[in-house]
This record gives structure tokens, C-alpha cells and sequence, in this order.
């Protein structure tokens, strides 16, 4: 229970910093009300959070979508919640396509070892099997290689970014 | 506020969890963590649509494709471009060193006698002198019973060695080619994907076909296969037997489905892990099938 207290907390805050508070609460509520509907079988961890993580992304996307749409903001029925909205698959698969195509413009600008670092985790490698295919000594020199190259991505992938 | 302030092990382990590849015990320091840290969870949920892209074993198929070409393109030796200067200077010096040593004056080796050739003597029956001592020729090339062994054991070390630098037959000289040629093309997987090496030594099926939405397969007993049916984004792990003729029912699936096999001598850790549904599927030599030809 306090899991889901704190998840709620997390994902209010997240959805306020990106969307307003209005939307972030409906958002927040719904999200806990699909997760203690559906989900209530699932309480690790591990798999709680990318689901919750996951439900927010789509309800965030079904927020804004209708709220631009109607130019306001409101709570929905949940009799209308079991009814698939396919716009919202358009717009997140308009966001994977937008992100895929950032990602082969920008990972030719990568150096060569986030590159290799980068096929390896496409392979399926974990770190501890990158750190042994790269022979580094300590499983934190991995850390450190991603984190750069991580930093490095994101930076090119700003630049290449088309302006909106 | 960015996610600079968190440490690097846990930027790892965001991206990491963008491309799927956490271990359970980074899983779980990911997500406590970040039930403590609104700037984590923040970045983990930004990683989202970077996660669904990824889930995709098309994607992934696509950005290695997108990898190899810029492998191929830049080639194995690849110059930082900021200090373009630096590598110029450090090749002129290189070749302005070379002429010298080329071109510096050297005296001549003065010529050192080794031995001087002299005309045997008549051997008389009368007189029983001794031996003439052997020709200094005879010392320079010894007899092959009379060489130590450690000289016969180099001089066949180098002879091995030279005949695979310079091999004698062309069938020989051909096919060490191809080996080198194959060995080139697949270093990169043999060095970073141990997995790799095992793919190329892989047995091909006998027959792999399917048929009433079943995939038949006919392979060595001692084969393992991994198969999948790949159906837009959802990935299925077929069960199989260890029958030497399989028949593994496909289910239910839309008609642009695929089944991706592999078949290999030894088992492969990543793929079965994928077998009880912990993916993304990993990047493989698959033979893929159509389910609707």
C-alpha cells in the first residue's frame, strides 16, 4: 500500500512538471484506478513500476490529445476507459517513428565504443556480459562508459532534433 | 533540474532499461531508487517511448543494420577528428625519418674471412700420416645426423612458419584465404558477442517448413531450437520437443507473422532467457519464416 502511495506521489509529480496540475491528477487517478482493476494480482516491484510507467505514458498522450482537441480539462468517465482510442496509438507511434529516426541520425555520430555499447545492449547483453566482452575490470567503468555515452546520445540527438 | 545529479551507475541502468537489458538485482536498485527520487522517476518515465521503440526486434534489426554501415563506412582505423593536426605532424615526422635512415651514408661491412678453401693433399699408402683435418666448407654445412636437436626444431619451426606465410599449394593458400576472410567478417561478434561464435558453428535444419499453422521441423537430436513468432510487436516463444520431427502448433497470429528459428549445437543463455518470456529478443543469424508465403 505504501508502494502505491508513493507511485501515486511519483507519477502526480512527473505528469505536473510535463502537463499542469489539473491533468496530472486526473492522469495520476486513472492510472491507479487501471493498476487496482486490472492489475491488482501484480505487486513486485519490478514489474509494478514499468506497468504503472507504461499506463501513464498512454493515458498522459489520451490527456493532452483531448485536451488540446476541446481546450479544456476534465475527468472521464470510466465507462468510457474499456473503449480503445486508436488516435492515441497514431500519436505514440508517431513518437517511436520520430525517435527512430533521430536515432539513425545520430548514432553514426557516436564514438566507437558507445557504439559497440549501444549494439551489444540491441544484442540483448546485460552489463555484467558488456563488461566481459569489453574487458573491463569493474563493473562500474561500465556504468561509466554508458552514463557518457548516454549524455552523448542525447546531446546529438538535441541537435538533430527538427524544430517544432 | 537534469538527471546529471544522479550517479552514473544509475544513468546506466536508465538506459539499460530503455533497451530492456536490466538483470533482476538492477531492476530492483533501479526502482527503489527511484520510488525515493522524483528526478529518477522523472527520467524513467521520459525513457519510455525510447523503451517501446526499442521492445521491437524490427527496430533493433533496423539501428544494427544502421551500426553495420557505419562500421563498414569508417573502417577499422578510425582518427579523432579534433586532432587532425596532431596525426599530420606525427606522419611527416614518421616519413622524414624513414628518408633519413634510408639515405644515411653507411660504411662498407669490412669483409671478414671466414675460411680459406685449400687444395686436399695426395694421400700416400707409404707414409700412415694422420687425417687431414676436414675443409672448413664441410664445417660450414655439418652433416643432418650430426646437428643438435634444437637446431632441427627450429629449422622446423621456420619452415612451418614460412610455408604459412608463403603457402606452396594453391588449394592450401585458397582456402587459408577464406578462412582469413571469414575470420575478418566475423571478429567483431567473436570479440564482443561470445554468443556469436557459437552461431557460426551452428547445424542447419534438415527441413523447416510450415504447414496447417504448424511449424515442422527436422533436425539432430542433439540440436536446440529457439523459436519465435513474431507477429508486428508482439513476440510468442514457440515450445518445442526433443523429438528429432517436430511439429510446433503456431496459435493464433495475423497473416503478416513471421517464425524466427535458430538451431545450435549449444544452449544460448540470452534466448532462453527470451524461451520464458523475458525479452527483447537478442540479435541472432534467425532463420525466418513466413507464416502466409
Amino acid at each position: 500500500m505504501d508502494v502505491l502511495a508513493t507511485l501515486r506521489e511519483r507519477i502526480l509529480s512527473f505528469a505536473a512538471s510535463r502537463y499542469g496540475r489539473q491533468i496530472a491528477e486526473d492522469v495520476a487517478q486513472e492510472v491507479m484506478l487501471v493498476l487496482h482493476q486490472k492489475y491488482a494480482h501484480v505487486s513486485e516491484i519490478t514489474e509494478l513500476i514499468p506497468l504503472a510507467l507504461q499506463i501513464t505514458r498512454f493515458k498522459l498522450v489520451a490527456q493532452a490529445r483531448k485536451s488540446a482537441r476541446r481546450g479544456e480539462n476534465r475527468s472521464i468517465d470510466i465507462d468510457e476507459q474499456p473503449i480503445p482510442d486508436h488516435q492515441v496509438n497514431i500519436v505514440l507511434e508517431l513518437e517511436q517513428k520520430e525517435l527512430l529516426d533521430q536515432l539513425h541520425q545520430a548514432l553514426p555520430q557516436l564514438g566507437e565504443r558507445c557504439r559497440d555499447i549501444f549494439r551489444m545492449k540491441l544484442e540483448g547483453l546485460s552489463f555484467p556480459e558488456i563488461q566481459q566482452a569489453l574487458g573491463a575490470s569493474n563493473i562500474n567503468t561500465v556504468y561509466t562508459w554508458e552514463a557518457r555515452c548516454r549524455e552523448d546520445l542525447k546531446q546529438i540527438m538535441t541537435k538533430t532534433r527538427r524544430p517544432q | 533540474m537534469s538527471d546529471n545529479q544522479f550517479d552514473a551507475e544509475m544513468q546506466a541502468l536508465l538506459s539499460a532499461y530503455a533497451a530492456g537489458t536490466l538483470t533482476k538485482d538492477e531492476q530492483k536498485r533501479l526502482f527503489e531508487k527511484s520510488l525515493n527520487n522524483q528526478v529518477l522517476f522523472n527520467a524513467m518515465a521520459d525513457e519510455e517511448t525510447m523503451r517501446t521503440t526499442l521492445d521491437s526486434p524490427l527496430v533493433r534489426e533496423t539501428l544494427l543494420r544502421t551500426l553495420d554501415q557505419v562500421k563498414a563506412k569508417r573502417g577499422p582505423i578510425e582518427l579523432p577528428k579534433s586532432n587532425n593536426w596532431l596525426w599530420s605532424a606525427l606522419a611527416a615526422c614518421l616519413v622524414v625519418g624513414a628518408a633519413t635512415i634510408a639515405y644515411w651514408p653507411t660504411p662498407k661491412p669490412e669483409t671478414q674471412v671466414v675460411a680459406i678453401a685449400t687444395k686436399p693433399q695426395a694421400i700416400s699408402e707409404s707414409t700412415p700420416t694422420p687425417a687431414p683435418k676436414p675443409a672448413p666448407k664441410a664445417r660450414a654445412i655439418p652433416p643432418p645426423a650430426q646437428a643438435p636437436a634444437v637446431l632441427e626444431e627450429s629449422t622446423v619451426a621456420k619452415r612451418e612458419a614460412k610455408s604459412v606465410d608463403q603457402p606452396q599449394s594453391s588449394a592450401v593458400a585458397d582456402s587459408a584465404r577464406q578462412e582469413v576472410a571469414a575470420a575478418s567478417a566475423n571478429s567483431f561478434r567473436e570479440r564482443n558477442a561470445p554468443n556469436a561464435a557459437k552461431l557460426a558453428s551452428a547445424p542447419q535444419p534438415l527441413a523447416a517448413e510450415i504447414f496447417n499453422d504448424n511449424l515442422i521441423l527436422r533436425t539432430a537430436n542433439s540440436s536446440q531450437i529457439y523459436a519465435f513468432l513474431i507477429d508486428g510487436d508482439s513476440i510468442k516463444p514457440l515450445s518445442t520437443t526433443n523429438d528429432s520431427r517436430r511439429s510446433i502448433p503456431l496459435g493464433g497470429h495475423t497473416k503478416k507473422a513471421e517464425v524466427w528459428l535458430l538451431i545450435t549445437t549449444t544452449e544460448d543463455p540470452v534466448l532462453a532467457r527470451a524461451l520464458t518470456g523475458v525479452f527483447p529478443l537478442p540479435t541472432r543469424n534467425w532463420i525466418k519464416l513466413k507464416t502466409n508465403p
